[in-house]
């Protein structure tokens, strides 16, 4: 029965090719549309490291200005980075299971073949910790150690593109390189690695790829590397030598920390109040107490990963798909109602409603699955046209999840669109078309 | 009132064609009441469409009311449809949507008549057929008899020279047929030119004269003689 | 002509006339959102910016060499650069700034009125060499350019009074001026900042800039520090040329640059494309939101396309019936003509408020800009066209529907 069913639905899909093209077209259009931006916006707001999700946070400290909040628009919120000196002291204690404070920074490389330019490299300085808190994959080596990390070393980890550059790809462990006027040994090369969005710093760009080159951060004190990204400062400073910075109010330092347990939130969530209240003896940190330890996702949600036009552009990519419905119920209305004398004889030949009302909801569902499918591909073309318009890398993939939720989301709306006019079609009397009009 | 000469129309499908008219000639004059009989497939319905100029024709000559309309333009073609011709139809083709007055108002909208006036035509004609209180109702909701009535009135609304009625009574028991032929007499007696095609000798017999058709030819026939048609009326439903 | 019976007609059980009307009004109501953004974005970046930005060529420079860590030898690189940009051929001015307007970076501070208990407001500005008007090409409205007076004497860095106050005479816009001063008499007035350690009098105001973030709601708020801009990392230098001769300087400067030093990386682009490059996503999003509208359009219309062509196929013995009773075929098509836009009228009456009310959730989802009406009119009238041009085919079969269908039995 079910066979005969789709033959009927697939002959009278057939019957009339331009009409059932249009409605094709109108669901697939549809379908396209609302996937690329649920694709796009579900790729944006994914967390980068779900495994670690309720275990990363960054840390933030109300080190402000006591006489204006941070933001006056968000009065309540500490300050989006941190001071070196605040930053150093709070990822020097034992809770956390690892924990990391850094910047980023651009310095010159001077490649040994003298053929090659000298080039400005983005680099982060950071300790250690850096590389397993955000499980960054390592292709060659390692981490530096923290011995490296305590005496400043001059020691470096590399990511996989400048490996290449540098070193044609090789496993370069132990050899040098030279950055501004010193030489840097390898420690470790990582393989390829670019999380989406580059979550442990979204301050200037939160696409971009991460840094080149990583650096014991303690190195700073010596090279006096200034800070690349975001930094404000409430209080104003003489500024003669670089250690003044470091002593200064100015806020452009990073930290993260991992928490496994409640126990080390509690203690940590502690030992950071403690810290400021410390502080305070010393006449800073005079506003109300205010240390957060902020989960990922929400640090990613105060840093507007998602712009408001994307959540603009779901909201009318829905709505879309709603037009396209509506679309979709007109035409099948109309071409299942054209119908009608057929219909009066399958009835008068003994077909029933419920099954007259199967073959086209059938007829709808045929419709929307090839629908659905062509909409697969339009949101392909779509996310790719959204990559090369923000130049992201949205990383996305065509892979059961989305033909998946592409598929069920066409399957809906096809039942959605066609429940009225097959049921509409089912209650057409068998006697009135059979008389001769 | 009409004068047909040597009318000819062939219908070619790629394999088959079909004489519908061969060398007709016909002379209808005015104020009489016609009726055009003939078998099924003989080009009764042709002959309607050519005399109602909702067809064209390959040769001869077609005079209507005094004018050559052999070879008139679509838009002055539907000026003397609208103007001079009221068409009533065995199927009534009244229009599903509209209500009995403005069915019946559809023919005086084309031909650009004030308000007004219209008002008053579909009244009056809606009074012939006795329907005047039925002004707000579908066709949906009125009897097969009051829809062709409807129909009658739509016809003469526009106060034509000619009617032509193609099976008028076919869709209809025989009590609303009657009515109906009543009704086309009456027309008729105040002069307006009446042609009816039937297959009902009975109702044809009513008519002042009649014309037989046979393979598109008209055929002489003595009026008090009519001959057995090939063909019962159940042979020709769905001509 | 036929406008009542139309009507009359389309109110009676058609539920796809309803669909129809409702997938227009929804269309209506996203169309309009969507090109509310559009509108937006294009009026931010059609801004005048106040400077001559096709004309001016950016040059960064970075050095590679540790020898800019010293001071004096940056300042002589820097007077050596500012030298030498000036005497190529076709510039106008050149000066170096330490961020690029435009840019989307730059930095900002606090500052009140002097004497004054109205709150801090955030000022971008400049550290700026000599000729920053010149070179920028933006207008001095009152007051006077900085001079060499304004800077700090050779080998100071700073201007400090006796009681350490640092004190500075610096150019504003008139945008920021009338902030502070709304009043208007900013001129020759003092700004502070918060602890009162820095005190800038203002000497000039220029008529209209924007500063490195054009579309934000401070963008045209600008403040000219005279401090020499150059660190170790960076120095940038803006030079402006004579009307078409940017590509020109462009081809050899790099060159001669790196003639005066060799150590350093030079970049050059024009303000122009740095503008571009800010506005980037906002043109992206543009494309998008219009690339929505048009798929919004395909849509719609082919669902009046199809509506149309039942409404024709239904009703082709009816048609001939109407061409019978004396219908001239411009009759016909008027008819299929009139009720599409009938039933667009019906359908943009309701995408009206539907546009005012998805407008109203928006801006408090996601802050979108406010609908006006010239829009919103504008929207109505270009939808009344498409639905038009939608149905016109249907129409046209229409139209050919000969008058002979009407005696056809079935």
């Amino acid at each position: 029965m079910f066979s005969y069913l789709l033959l009927t639905a697939w002959r009278s899909l057939k019957r009339n090719p331009f009409l059932s093209l249009l409605v094709v077209v109108g669901i697939a259009l549809g379908i396209g549309v609302s996937t690329t931006f649920v694709t796009a916006v579900y790729r944006l707001s994914l967390h980068p490291v779900p495994e670690k999700e309720d275990r990363l946070f960054y840390v933030r400290m109300d080190s402000w200005n006591p006489e204006r909040p941070w933001r006056d628009s968000l009065p309540d919120d500490p300050p989006d980075q941190m001071t070196w000196r605040d930053a150093l002291e709070v990822t020097s204690g034992d809770i956390p299971t690892h924990q990391t404070f850094m910047y980023k920074a651009e310095l010159t490389v001077h490649p040994e073949d003298k053929d090659m330019r000298p080039f400005r490299a983005s680099t982060r300085l950071c300790t250690n910790d850096f590389f397993a808190l955000f499980e960054v994959p390592f292709q060659y080596g390692g981490p530096w150690s923290n011995a490296a990390d305590a005496a400043a070393e001059q020691v470096l980890v590399l990511d996989h593109a400048t490996n290449a550059k540098m070193f044609g790809g090789e496993d370069s462990v132990g050899r040098t390189l030279r950055i501004e006027d010193r030489e840097f040994m390898v420690a470790g090369v990582m393989a390829p690695w670019r999380p989406i969005p580059k979550y442990y710093d979204t301050h200037n760009n939160p696409f971009e790829d991460p840094e080149e080159i990583f650096l014991p951060i303690l190195l700073s004190e010596s090279m006096e590397i200034n800070g690349a990204g975001n930094d404000s400062n409430w209080k104003g400073y003489e500024r003669n030598e670089y250690a003044d910075t470091l002593a200064s109010e100015r806020i452009w330092i990073q930290t993260w920390v991992q928490l496994d347990t409640q126990r080390q939130k509690d203690d940590y969530a502690a030992f950071l109040d403690a810290y400021a209240l410390d502080q305070r003896k010393m006449g800073r940190f005079e506003r109300p107490l205010n240390n957060w330890t902020q989960e990922t996702a929400a640090w990613m949600r105060d840093q507007h990963i998602v712009p408001a036009e994307a959540k603009t552009l779901l909201i009318i990519s829905l709505l879309f798909l709603v037009v396209c419905s509506v679309n979709l119920i007109g035409i099948l209305l109309g071409k299942f109602l054209a119908r009608a004398p057929e219909i009066g004889v399958r009835r008068a030949l003994g077909a029933s409603r419920g099954t007259i009302f199967m073959q086209h909801l059938l007829e709808c569902e045929i419709i929307a699955a090839v629908g659905g499918l062509a909409g697969l591909g339009l949101s392909v073309l779509g996310l790719w046209t959204i990559e090369a318009l923000f130049v992201i890398d949205l990383n996305f993939k065509l892979d059961l999840n989305m033909v998946g939720a592409g598929m069920l989301l066409a399957l809906v709306a096809g039942l959605l669109a066609g429940t009225y006019p097959a049921y509409r079609v089912c209650r057409i009397p068998p006697a009135q078309y059979l008389k001769a009009q | 009132m009409l004068e047909m000469k040597n009318i000819s129309k062939v219908y070619r499908t790629e394999h088959v064609e079909t004489h519908a008219l061969s060398e007709l000639t016909v002379t209808v004059e005015a104020g009489s009441f016609v009726a055009v009989m003939g078998p099924s497939g003989c080009g009764k319905t042709t002959f309607l469409n050519t005399a109602g100029l909702l067809d064209t024709f390959d040769t001869g000559t077609y005079h209507l009311d005094g004018q050559d309309v052999s070879k008139l333009k679509d838009r002055e073609m539907s000026r003397i449809r609208n103007e001079k011709i009221g068409f009533i139809f065995q199927t009534f083709n009244l229009i599903p949507d509209l209500n009995v007055f403005d069915n019946v108002d559809v023919p005086l909208r084309y031909r650009g008549m004030p308000a007004g006036a219209r008002r008053q035509a579909i009244q009056e004609s809606l009074d012939i057929v006795g329907l005047s209180s039925r002004l707000k109702h579908l066709p949906s909701q009125l009897s097969g008899g009051q829809q062709q009535r409807v129909a009658i009135a739509r016809a003469l609304a526009g106060t034509p020279r000619l009617i032509l009625a193609d099976e008028p009574t076919g869709n209809l028991d025989s009590a609303m047929a009657n009515d109906i032929m009543d009704l086309l007499e009456k027309i008729n007696e105040t002069g307006t030119t009446v042609i009816m095609v039937t297959h009902d000798p009975e109702l044809a017999n009513r008519a002042h004269r009649q014309i037989h058709l046979l393979d598109g030819r008209q055929i002489d026939l003595e009026m008090d003689e009519p001959v057995p048609l090939a063909g019962d009326r159940a042979a020709t439903v769905g001509e | 002509m036929e406008f009542g019976p139309i009507v009359r007609s389309l109110f009676h059980n058609k539920t796809r006339f309803w669909l129809v009307t409702l997938e227009i009004a929804l269309t209506l109501a996203l169309v309009i959102n969507c090109a509310v953004y559009i509108l937006d974005m294009g009026s931010k970046m059609n801004r005048d910016t106040g400077m001559d930005i096709e004309n001016i060529l950016v040059v960064h420079t970075e050095p590679v060499s540790p020898d800019f860590k010293d001071e004096t030898f940056l300042s002589q690189v820097r007077d050596e650069d500012l030298r030498l940009l000036a005497a190529q051929p076709g510039v106008l001015s050149a000066t170096a700034f330490h961020q690029i307007p435009l840019s989307g970076s730059g930095s900002s501070a606090g500052r009140r009125a002097e004497g004054s208990d109205l709150n801090t407001i955030v000022i971008p500005y400049y550290l700026v060499t000599m000729n920053a008007l010149r070179t920028l090409g933006a207008e001095l409205e009152s007051g006077r350019d900085l001079m060499a007076s304004d800077y700090p004497p050779a080998g100071q860095d700073d201007i400090r009074d006796d009681d350490g106050v640092q004190r500075f005479n610096v150019l504003v816009t008139r945008s920021f001026a009338d902030k502070l001063f709304p009043d208007g008499d900013a001129l020759g007035k003092a700004v502070v900042n918060n602890d009162g350690t820095s005190v800038q009098t203002i000497v000039g105001i220029i008529k209209h800039m924007n500063n490195s973030w054009p579309t934000s709601d401070f963008g045209s708020d600008v403040m000219l520090f005279p401090l020499k801009p150059g660190t170790a990392e960076r120095m940038r230098y803006l030079v402006r040329t004579r009307p078409g001769g940017l590509d020109a300087l462009a081809a050899t400067l790099e060159e001669s640059m790196l003639t005066t030093n060799p150590d350093r990386i030079i970049t050059l682009t024009s303000l122009a494309e740095v503008r571009d490059d800010t506005f980037s996503e906002d043109v992206a999003l543009v494309k998008i939101f219009g690339g929505v509208i048009v798929l919004l359009f395909v849509v719609t219309s082919l669902g009046i396309f199809g509506l149309a062509s039942f409404s024709v196929t239904e009703r082709t013995r009816q048609i001939g019936t109407r061409r019978a009773l004396g219908a001239t075929r411009a009759a016909i098509l008027r008819y299929f003509l009139i009720e599409t836009w009938v039933i667009t009228g019906i359908g943009l009456t309701l995408g009206t408020g539907m546009a005012f009310g998805l407008n109203m959730a928006l801006a408090s989802i996601a802050d979108s800009p406010r609908l006006e009406l010239p829009l919103l009119l504008t929207g109505i009238v270009v939808f009344w066209l498409v639905g038009m041009l939608a149905a016109l085919l249907p129409a046209m079969r229409a139209m050919m529907v000969p008058p002979v269908l009407a005696t056809r039995t079935v």
